[in-house]
């Protein structure tokens, strides 16, 4: 073994018992009361064993770093337990109803890192995600040099005024993301919010070679790409000398605000939906149109339980709907989470009842012919679930930004 | 069954497999531990982790379970939300875990005038659809959210309830669906709502502590939700607190459904973490129930009138129901808060007084760290409990770098000065059952002739121990 090699095995393994450590903490100050599980979408959906549910995925953690299991006999087992969670939140805002909370997504995703630093984890599908995310910046195998491919299309349709960071200097940074620059759905999400910063005449630009924010590596247990990738956005984005940055996503949003270094905090980072409630009290977006079907909104998780955004798409969707939305039995922080976040895109999780489809009869049931959400992943499952579920024509999922941008567009007809 | 190998729990598993299908079985070794591990914090023994979990849905596959159990003489232990604060749940030895999870069926007959639920029912979805229709479910325990009916039937515990204002939930079964140890299945009761006079055996296994049979169907009257309204008193010193409870009795006062106190710091720390002015010294909280407002607000003042005999600072009815709901939160969040701050873990006691001596009970709850040896070197203790049941819980916090051993022995002594205070005041628990670690207790106070009793009817049902064997011999 070179000198080298026993160095960065050293520190290899010193790291992963500060994880280790850092896990046994936090489950220490859980009670074991399960009543996380009462809220968690993963038990809901499953079968039920403990297993499934916040508190036993810590247990789960915990004797295996106890009992020396976290790379056994018993590893395979252990990573699809971990693997399993939607990192929704949901467990934590329980908890914290009565106290500070333990912070139980905190402690899943460092056994997620813990599995990575012992080669047990990510599951086996997400392999090839990070693959190209080291190689192409999106987890989706898709060229770099595509990633703009959906702009340079809309700009045959549409005169636009973005500048190209960082050859060109622009106030608000708009940061597009993996899904809606690679989604040809989604990409719909983008183009609308391009729509309506050109109708506010908003001095906006795009970066030339954006890359994925590390999101999909941290929450599969990467946590060194992650770092390569939050590092070089930073560089990016103090480069660029922006004051703001809009996500589409909430995933990306919730990583540059809780997950990036400090220094980002200089800069302010809004999701379009708080950036256009803003612009809609301020008049600087006025609605020409108002939508006449019944709208329900689906809380993203990464928006509402990990960051309290509930009410700007709320304020949006007020705005531009005949009728006031409804909401679905279960919302705000009570939301049923679509099953998509946590990794768990990339792979089949179990679910004896789709949670995506839960949610498209949660909606219906209350009459809405409209699912708004203001997430891509969200969209995309959500919008799987209605073909699933046999509801195609009875309810449409449609983007926030999409909604706004109808309402906000000069009619051919008047 | 002595030196269970991989071998034998693999065929263990082929033949739950067998009973309840490939999807609800499971030997995943970490699904075996959350199924063994409970609320306190020492480490499992190898020793006591399950071979396997299974997943009935009905009774006729729990029947089929405890057979086998019984051909192969390895412990059925019964598993609901594992909430349970006495140490009822946590197996002594390794067995196969029955976890009542599937079994969720509820069933209102409003036309009988009772219910029917699955013994893995959640008491709060049930309470929650009760409500809807207008009724009100006679459980209240603090994991209320999350705990089962099974477990809540299995111990007779209502919680914070106050036992004089409406009884146990014993009080209102009509009926019970029990699988019994030799895997009989039997239904007691009634289908009436006039329960059997003389011998009736619902009895029997409504508050048996989960080793005589397992609940399979619960039948229970249905109430009409009641009208509430609430009311709080602050005293100057527990001593008069307790005088006012006292004194409400003796006045004849109609018993609240609720009546919780907390001292002065848990009062300053709860009230401070619900967003709340502190109240300034001990409090205690009422809610009165009847069928109309004017009723429900009469007897909070009927209570008041009474409190306010004793030296309280102030007395006065809480009218705005989020008000009360604050309050309420603010009693219940003390010691999650606590624990979830600095990782210790909250060690509570359940000390019951008669009537007569109420005010020396408080006090010696006060003090029931005097004499302890360990639990006297915990800095941090509070004393908060269910004042109209006469019920106290003095609590501390035992810190997370202790050994198993010491936080083993702490819990121990706690128990032991809690059983020492309990044979005092002639009373016994009444929120967590009567066996797991209070054995010794129980011997000490209805004497080894009762113990010979319950442990005669034990083996008459279960002559080979196969139904959650330790909780009658005590195990710690």
């Amino acid at each position: 073994m070179s000198e080298n090699h026993s160095v960065r095995k050293n520190s290899e393994d010193q790291y992963a018992h500060e994880l280790e450590d850092k896990i046994v903490d936090i489950v220490r100050r859980c009670r074991n009361c399960n009543y996380c599980s009462m809220v968690c979408p993963l038990f809901e959906s499953t079968r039920g064993f403990q297993v499934q549910s916040p508190s036993g995925i810590l247990q789960a953690l915990s004797y295996a770093i106890k009992l020396g299991e976290v790379d056994g006999g018993m590893q395979t087992d252990l990573r699809d337990i971990v693997y399993a969670c939607t990192t929704c939140g949901s467990c934590v805002l329980k908890c914290k109803s009565s106290g500070p909370g333990v912070p139980l997504v905190d402690a899943i995703e460092a056994g997620r890192e813990l599995l990575v630093e012992r080669m047990v984890g990510p599951m086996p599908e997400q392999i090839e995600a990070l693959e190209s995310l080291e190689q192409e910046g999106n987890p989706y195998g898709e060229p770099a040099s595509t990633r703009l491919n959906w702009l340079r299309e809309f700009e045959k349709k549409q005169k636009l005024t973005y500048k190209s960071i960082p050859a060109q200097k622009a106030e608000i940074l708009l940061y597009v993301g993996c899904t809606p620059s690679y989604n040809e759905r989604i990409s719909e999400t983008a183009i609308a919010v391009m729509k309506l910063l050109e109708a506010m005449g908003a001095d906006y630009g795009i970066l030339r070679d954006e890359q994925c924010c590390g999101c999909t590596a941290k929450r599969m247990g990467e946590e060194g790409l992650f770092e390569e990738l939050s590092n070089k956005n930073f560089e990016a984005f103090r480069d660029s000398g922006v004051q703001r940055i809009i996500t589409i996503s909430p995933h990306c949003y919730n990583t540059f605000v809780n997950e990036y270094q400090e220094d980002m905090k200089e800069i302010t980072i809004q999701h379009y939906t708080q950036f256009f409630a803003e612009a809609l009290a301020q008049k600087s977006l006025i609605p020409k149109h108002k939508i006449k079907n019944t709208v329900t909104y689906h809380d993203p998780c990464y928006l509402g339980k990990k960051n309290q955004v509930y009410e700007p798409p709320r304020q949006i969707l007020n705005s531009i709907t005949e009728k006031s939305p409804v909401e679905m039995a279960r919302h705000h922080d009570d939301s049923l989470c679509c099953g998509g976040g946590g990794g768990r895109m990339w792979f089949e999780p179990e679910e004896t009842e789709r949670l995506s489809e839960t949610r498209i009869n949660q909606a219906l049931a209350v009459g809405a012919n409209i699912i708004a959400t203001a997430c891509p992943w969200c969209h995309i499952q959500l919008e799987d679930a209605v073909k699933t579920s046999g509801n195609e024509g009875k309810v449409e999922v449609i983007d926030v930004a999409e909604l706004l941008a109808e309402a906000v567009a000069e009619r051919e007809d008047g | 069954m002595k030196g269970v190998g991989d071998a034998d729990i693999s065929k263990m598993t082929a033949v739950l497999e067998g009973i309840a299908g490939k999807d609800f079985v499971s030997a995943n070794f970490f699904e075996r531990i959350k199924n063994t591990v409970d609320v306190y914090p020492f480490e499992l023994r190898k020793d006591q982790i399950c071979y396997a979990v299974i997943m009935p849905s009905s009774k006729e596959e729990i029947r089929e379970v405890i057979l086998y159990a019984n051909e192969i003489k390895v412990p059925v232990f019964i598993r609901g939300s594992g909430t349970h604060l006495g140490g009822n749940y946590r197996p002594h030895v390794s067995g196969i875990v029955i976890n009542t999870h599937r079994m969720t069926k509820l069933e209102v007959s409003e036309e009988y005038g009772f219910f029917e639920c699955e013994p893995g029912c959640v008491a709060g979805h049930v309470r929650d659809a009760l409500l809807e229709l207008g009724y009100f479910l006679p459980e209240a325990p603090g994991s209320i959210q999350v705990a089962s009916m099974g477990g809540l039937i299995s111990g007779n515990t209502s919680g914070h309830i106050v036992d004089p204002s409406i009884g146990k939930p014993g009080d209102y079964v009509l009926a019970v669906e029990v699988v019994l140890p030799n895997g009989e299945i039997i239904e007691t009761g009634t289908k009436g709502l006039r329960r059997p006079a003389g011998t009736d055996l619902t009895k029997l296994f409504v508050g048996s502590d989960g080793f005589l049979g397992v609940i399979t169907k619960i039948r229970m009257r249905l109430l009409k939700a009641p009208v509430r309204a609430h009311g709080l008193a602050v005293y100057s010193d527990l001593s008069s607190l307790a005088r006012g409870v006292q004194r409400m009795y003796q006045d004849g006062c109609p018993p609240p459904l609720f009546m919780e106190f907390l001292d002065g710091p848990s009062a300053e720390i709860g009230f401070g973490l619900k967003g709340l002015e502190p109240p300034g010294g001990p409090v205690v909280m009422f809610e009165s129930i009847s069928s109309s407002e004017k009723g429900a607000s009469g007897k909070v003042k009927q209570i008041m009138r009474s409190l306010k005999k004793e030296k309280a600072i102030e007395v006065y009815p809480v009218e705005d129901i989020d008000k009360w709901r604050r309050l309420w939160a603010a009693r219940s969040v003390i010691g999650s808060n606590l624990m979830q701050q600095e990782g210790n873990l909250i060690s509570t006691a359940e000390v019951v007084s008669n009537l007569k001596d109420l005010v020396e009970c408080m006090d010696d709850c006060q003090n029931f760290s005097r004499g302890l040896p360990l639990t006297s070197q915990l800095d941090m203790s509070f004393l908060f409990g269910h004042i109209g049941a006469l019920t106290f819980h003095p609590a501390s916090f035992i810190p997370r770098n202790w050994t198993d051993d010491l936080k083993r022995k702490v819990i121990d002594e706690r128990f032991q000065r809690e059983g020492e205070l309990n044979l005092k005041y002639g009373t016994c628990g009444g929120e967590w059952g009567q066996f797991g670690r209070r054995k010794d207790f129980f011997i000490k106070r209805y004497g080894e002739a009762s113990y010979e009793i319950v442990k005669g009817l034990k083996k008459t049902m279960d002559p080979n121990n196969i139904l959650n064997p330790g909780i009658l011999e005590g195990y710690r």
